[in-house]
């Protein structure tokens, strides 16, 4: 990380270096600052070869030079962008979208004079598009009239309209296809009322109602251009216009016909023409000239819904089969016409242009030549190839920053920019959160100065010499102290309500909570990140969680909160029977547990058992079997004294291999087990009742018949489950030591009847909330290995003399953690806990009473401490911990800033 | 029913009002003395005197000797200011929008009725000038005219007659190529026209008439000779009824009045890239243009800063947007985006559904929202009087409190942008047109309900 941000800071002050030397020789060179050198690793020009090792200088918007590194000679005073091994591409241009006006039709079937430019927005939200990495689209009007109007080529991002703007009138559009046909009839209602004068007229029918009306239509317009007056009509007239301009028809055509009727049409009047469509395209590749000057290109629309699946007829014998659009390409290659392809894709699939322009490939072409067909050649065939589709030497510098190989799977646009602007950056993923201050608490009381790292929620390093992603999101905390998130023992924080009613022990609270609770917010800003939360009608499970903006609950029960107060001898009568209630439940449990695990080993046993015992039942009905026709065959043929001979070792075999499947079993690593005798005796010792009973029965069978002595091994049985209360569930986690109890204690009696009853009758892991002058019992507790969580305030007066109860039980050995019992109250825990401090508690004490020591006495192993690997919550602290004057600057809570004091003086 | 019975007597009301005022004070000269004369056009004076004679401001300043013959209005402790000057309302004419959507010939003068609320309304709140222009959903909507908001007749209160032709670029029932295609071969047939004429008056002969006439006829939708065999027509205009032969003439010289840059366009822009389109049409046919703005035409505040043209706001200042792809509202301010690009502009009201009772229904509140967000108090004032009157080439008569210019006035309680400011009394050429105390509707309005 260091030794990035010293070459960043060279660069820079490289950069600074030639810019004043620059500045100080003259302004004009001064404007050398703008121009821009792109170092990648490839560059797809658009046409021809690739780059490798690549340099571009860009200036003022346009392509100064594109060359191997080697041969470019980079300006002084530049800025350079060393991209790494990523590749340039041209920005895409899309030979046809119906991106004006989203191709709306007019009533009229021939309107020639609509231009598509004025249905353009150029302030539309074109983002989707220039990240696919398209730059330049061509704009139709219309889509199911004859004759819809002139397109447009517009740059999808940039400057101003007149500069986005490339060709205002590219091409006159002509449709032959089915859409066109059969335009809505034009009705023109008399203004007023209808009289004499104004006459209600019939519908007037329109162009056209089939090909062949079509292109009589078509060639009756060419010719009546050519009129003297035609100047004066206005589709005539725009006609005249376009045409004598040199401007190109685009005529969609699908079937053979139609391209035929295309191609007729332009050839008779010699205009030039671009084939849109083109699906039938292999079977008229006779009929058409596809290598002629007149036809300018072939605009192929890439396979549609490529994510489905849609069912085709089956082709019959003698037909054609639908060819892939990448079959077209293949057919027109063949014919010449390799340098007049383009790819468009239907406007709502064009951000996938990348895979269904890929399929071409298929067509046996290379991924460079493939992208011409999307950048240089159609850029040619909307004559806006001097401005875009190629890198190049004065070209616009619109361009791509791919990471990788065009129409590789991987590949993705990183960067998309217009003449030489950023217009799109592909956003990293989930930054990492860089937090700087001068002391950390680090795990088991170390400081430490320097970094935390977060990622993903999680403490990813902490320490001077971390290494983080160089797009990470620093904080910087200078003079500030960052501690642990707190973890408040007891909150009343968290469900927008007080908890009051008696609860179920079995009920889980984490469902109660809510999120953006003010209460919570105002807690967190005292540092507290982890909560512990139960009600006050004890006893009450208690959950523990995470005081984020979203509630995230940690475990659920974390513990069981107990209450220990009134009448002694009641309370102990009553706890000590909830308690052996509970106990016995938990035994029941324990007990079952033992006796199912007992049963599973018993039925593993009893499957193996089974299968040796089907496989001997089996080899006995062989061995009858094959002893019977051995036996007919003596009796049929005595002569013949070789075959028996053949046959007698067969009956004997069996006999082995009988037992066989018993030896292997026991001690299957030795396969040269002897004689079946031998292992028996071995094997079925360390196998419970059942396999024993086998054993004596297979030995048996070889002497004698084993038909007979074969027993079938009896299936254990399944111990039975306890019914399962749902009240004294709970019980089973505690009574197993994996939750804890916590007893809120007064002191004095109370105090030494929670240790009896938690401690030494029932062993329970117990946390005693005490109070009072229970400290004075601080002795006995720590003897009996019991911590305490302790409310402010931390001291009491006790005789007359002020005492630190936390430090007394520290003293003896006690652990100490502590709880606010407040609700928002706890956002001044740390100003309680410092008077404490004041009066005598370590800081370092309090610190591990609020982080470390709940954590261990909880088990919750992913908070309490800073450490790699641990959830990020944090505290930030203007000073150290619990010092008069230190404010709590920020909480970050599972890595997210919940609460920054900026922010809030901020927003006041 | 028997709330119409009260309108029409309130009408009444203040038609003789009007009417007798005219008759009573026309004469005499008339003195106002202003606690605060904000004139616009200089520094505010305090304790400042006007001296007004036959409508027109004769003497403006502190050490005036007030004729013993004039009528002498005390507003020693108010503020004085120019009348405010509304840009652009259809509300002044009985019915905004034509269903022909391409009628130059029409004039509001000819729709315009004294007796609207609006007029009424307008006198209210201080606006003493209004721009009466068609609505934005006619493609060319008629010639706009700028009159005083005082008058029996329409004659009384014109200003000035076919201010601009209104253009609007928002389509009404076709696509946005479309209509701007209609648009241009509107303007290519009068400009060709136009040449022709030209031409014929170079080498005049006899049958000069004749082409002119096919020219027009053509694109306005009679068969064309060379219409093709199956009878379909090729005629551009042909979903808009064709005006008759007079109003076509009419309207081909009024569409050439603005090509030869006598008469300007009121161009109503409702998006972003209508903008793009208006400043096209402006350079493509050189005509003098005034641009009213959609909401979201903001987003071209660049375009337009370019230009350097004072343009008329969308009655809606501040609103929320939500971006399409985060899902994120972001609050447009247009006041402080055209601010910072550097465009000038002045204000509309909205008068769209509900008369409002407060906010952007009211000139005042509009400049208001405007230095809220960042605009300099004066150039806000400014914008609502002087600005307003320049854009409409008016500002030779009103707009600001200057001598010579007609005594146009509205009295104020206090300071023109604050909310618990009301206008006392508003004078159109001298008269009281409104005075506050004897505004019954406004009585009406704020007693206690009665139940």
């Amino acid at each position: 990380m260091n030794l990035l941000t010293h070459r960043r800071l060279a660069t820079c002050l490289a950069t600074i270096f030639s810019l004043t030397s620059l500045l100080s020789i003259s302004n004009q060179q001064a404007n050398a600052a703008t121009t821009d050198v792109y170092l990648a690793g490839a560059a797809y020009v658009g046409q021809g070869q690739v780059i490798t090792n690549v340099a571009m200088v860009v200036r003022e918007g346009r392509i100064v030079t594109i060359g191997p590194r080697s041969e470019v000679t980079l300006p002084s005073g530049a800025t350079i962008h060393d991209l790494g091994s990523v590749t340039l591409a041209p920005g895409l241009v899309i030979a046809e979208t119906n991106l004006a006006d989203r191709g709306v039709d007019e009533d009229e079937a021939l309107t020639p004079f609509i231009r598509a430019i004025d249905g353009f927005d150029f302030f539309g939200d074109y983002d989707s598009l220039l990240a696919t990495g398209i730059t330049t689209v061509q704009v139709s009007p219309g889509r199911a009239r004859l004759m819809p109007g002139q397109g447009a080529v517009v740059k999808l991002g940039g400057e101003d309209p007149q500069q986005q703007s490339l060709n205002a009138s590219e091409s006159l559009r002509i449709l032959l296809t089915e859409e066109a046909f059969n335009p809505p009839r034009i009705y023109k209602p008399p203004v007023g009322a209808v009289s004499v004068d104004r006459p209600l007229e019939p519908t007037q029918p329109q162009l056209a109602n089939n090909l062949g009306d079509a292109v009589i239509g078509l060639r009756a317009l060419m010719i009546a251009r050519a009129a003297e007056d035609a100047q004066s009509d206005l589709v005539l007239g725009t006609l005249n216009e376009v045409l004598n301009a040199g401007k190109q028809l685009r005529i969609t055509a699908r079937s053979a016909g139609e391209l035929a009727a295309a191609h007729r049409i332009a050839e008779e009047f010699q205009v030039p023409y671009l084939l849109v469509g083109a699906d039938e395209v292999v079977s008229a590749s006779q009929s058409i000239p596809w290598s002629g000057d007149l036809l300018r290109g072939v605009v192929l629309a890439g396979k549609s819904g490529a994510a489905s699946l849609t069912n085709q007829p089956v082709p019959k014998p003698n037909e054609t089969p639908i060819s892939e659009p990448w079959e077209r390409a293949a057919a027109l290659i063949k014919a010449g016409a390799k340098d007049k392809l383009a790819i468009t894709v239907p406007n709502s699939e064009l951000t996938d242009i990348w895979y269904l322009a890929g399929n071409f490939l298929a067509a046996g072409l290379e991924p460079h030549e493939v992208l011409s067909m999307l950048t240089a050649i159609p850029a040619r065939l909307l004559s806006v190839d001097s401005r875009v589709g190629s890198l190049a030497e004065g070209k616009d510098a619109d361009f791509l920053v791919l990471s990788g190989k065009p129409f590789a799977p991987s590949t993705r646009v990183l960067e998309t920019y217009i003449d030489g602007k950023q217009v799109y950056q592909r956003p990293q993923s989930a930054k990492s959160k860089v937090i700087r201050a001068a002391t950390i608490h680090g795990a088991d009381g170390k400081t430490m100065d320097g970094e935390i790292v977060v990622q993903d929620k999680v403490i990813r390093g902490v320490g001077s010499s971390v290494s983080f992603p160089s797009d990470a999101e620093i904080s910087e905390f200078p003079g500030a102290v960052v501690v642990p998130g707190f973890i408040d023992m007891a909150t009343r924080v968290g469900t927008g309500t007080d908890l009051n009613d008696r609860v179920g022990l079995n009920d889980r609270l984490g469902r109660l909570l809510v999120s953006d609770d003010d209460q919570v917010a105002m807690a967190r800003q005292g540092g507290v990140t982890t909560g512990l939360l139960s009600s006050s009608g004890l006893p009450s499970p208690v959950v523990a969680f995470k005081l984020g903006n979203i509630p995230r609950v940690l475990q659920d029960p974390v513990a069981i909160r107990y209450s220990i107060s009134g009448n002694l001898t009641s309370e102990e009568a009553k706890l000590k029977a909830t308690l052996a209630a509970g106990q016995k439940y938990a035994e029941t449990w324990v007990t079952y547990d033992q006796a199912y695990a007992a049963y599973q080993k018993q039925l593993a046993e009893y499957e193996q058992a089974k299968a040796k015992y089907d496989a001997a039942i089996e080899e006995q009905k062989k061995k009858a079997e094959a002893e019977k026709q051995k036996a007919e065959a003596e009796a049929n043929a005595k002569p013949a004294t070789g075959a028996p001979s053949g046959d007698a070792p067969k009956p004997d075999a069996p006999k082995p291999d009988a037992p066989k499947p018993d030896a292997p079993k026991p001690d299957a690593p030795k396969p040269d087990a002897p004689k079946p005798d031998a292992p028996k005796p071995d094997a079925p010792k360390p196998d419970a009742a059942k396999p024993d009973d086998s054993k004596p029965d297979a030995a048996k069978s070889d002497e004698s018949k084993p038909a007979e002595a074969l027993v079938e091994p009896k299936k254990p049985e399944e111990p039975k489950k306890p019914n399962v209360t749902d009240a004294l569930e709970p019980y089973r986690l505690l009574f197993a030591k994996k939750i804890v109890a916590i007893v809120e204690v007064g002191d004095g009696l109370a105090v030494d009847l929670a240790v009896k009853l938690f401690v030494d009758e029932f062993k329970l892991r117990t946390i005693l909330a005490a109070s009072g002058t229970a400290y004075r019992q601080a002795s006995a507790l720590s003897d009996k290995q019991v911590s305490v969580v302790l409310s402010p305030p931390l001291d009491t007066v006790d005789d007359g003399q002020p005492v630190s109860v936390a430090q007394q039980f520290l003293a003896a050995g006690v652990p100490v953690t502590i709880e606010s019992r407040a609700g928002t109250g706890a956002v001044n825990l740390t100003s309680a806990i410092g008077f404490s401090v004041y009066r005598g508690l370590g800081g370092r004490d309090a610190l591990a009473g609020l982080t470390s020591v709940p954590a261990a006495q909880l088990s919750l192993a992913s908070v309490g401490s800073i450490k790699e690997g641990n959830d990020a919550d944090f505290v930030v602290l203007s000073g150290e911990p619990f010092h008069a004057g230190t404010r709590v600057l920020a909480v970050m809570i599972d890595g997210d800033w919940v609460y920054k004091a900026d922010d809030k003086e901020g927003a006041q | 029913m028997k709330r119409l019975n009260r309108l029409f007597t309130w009408g009444c009301c203040t038609a003789i009002a009007i009417s007798v005022s005219t008759h009573s004070f026309a004469a005499g000269p008339l003195a106002i003395r202003a606690g605060k004369l904000i004139p616009i056009n200089g520094e505010p004076i305090e304790n400042a005197i006007i001296l007004i004679e036959d409508g027109k401001i004769v003497q403006v300043g502190t050490d005036i000797e007030i004729p013993v013959e004039a009528r002498v209005i005390d507003a020693s402790k108010q503020v004085v200011m120019p009348g405010f000057v509304d840009s652009h309302n259809p509300s002044g004419m009985s019915q905004a929008n034509e269903r022909n959507s391409n009628v130059p010939f029409l004039s509001v003068v000819d729709s315009i009725d004294p007796q609207l609320d609006y007029f009424e309304d307008c006198r209210r709140n201080g606006i003493t000038t209004a721009a009466v222009v068609p609505g934005n959903s006619t493609m060319i909507g008629g010639r706009a005219a700028v009159v005083k908001t005082a008058g029996q007749y329409v004659n009384d209160m014109l200003l000035r007659r076919d201010s601009g032709l209104k253009i609007s670029l928002q389509p009404v029932g076709s696509s946005r190529m479309s209509h701007i295609a209609r648009l241009r071969a509107e303007l290519d047939t009068a400009k060709r026209a136009m040449e022709e004429e030209a031409e014929s008056e170079k080498e005049p002969k006899s049958e000069a008439p004749s082409p002119s006439d096919s020219a027009k006829s053509g694109p306005a939708g009679g068969p064309a000779p060379e219409k093709p065999a199956d009878g379909e027509t090729p005629a551009a205009a042909a979903a808009t009824p064709p005006p008759t032969a007079e109003e076509s003439k009419e309207g081909l010289l009024v569409m050439q009045q603005l090509l030869k840059g006598e008469m300007p366009a009121y161009i109503y822009c409702e998006t972003a890239m209508d903008v793009g389109q208006a400043l096209r049409l402006i350079d493509d046919y050189k005509i003098k243009s005034i641009l009213i703005l959609g909401r979201d035409c903001y987003k071209a505040a660049d375009l337009l800063a370019a230009r350097k043209q004072t343009v008329i706001l969308d009655p809606t200042l501040v609103f929320w947007e939500t971006d399409p792809q985060t899902r994120e509202d972001k609050q447009v301010i247009i006041p402080q985006i055209l601010i910072k690009a550097g465009v000038p502009f002045v204000f509309q009201t909205d008068n769209s559904g509900i008369r409002q009772t407060l906010g952007s229904g009211f000139l005042w509140y509009q400049a208001a929202t405007s230095v809220k967000y960042g605009m300099p108090r004066d150039e806000a004032l400014r914008s609502l009087t002087l600005t307003s009157a320049e854009l409409l080439g008016v500002d030779s008569f009103v707009g600001s409190i200057e001598p010579g210019k007609d005594a146009d006035l509205v009295i104020l309680s206090g300071d023109p942008l604050s909310a618990n400011t009301w206008v006392e009394t508003t004078l159109v050429a001298g008269e009281e047109v409104y005075k506050r105390s004897e505004d019954q509707k406004l009585k009406r309005l704020l007693e206690e309900p009665l139940e």
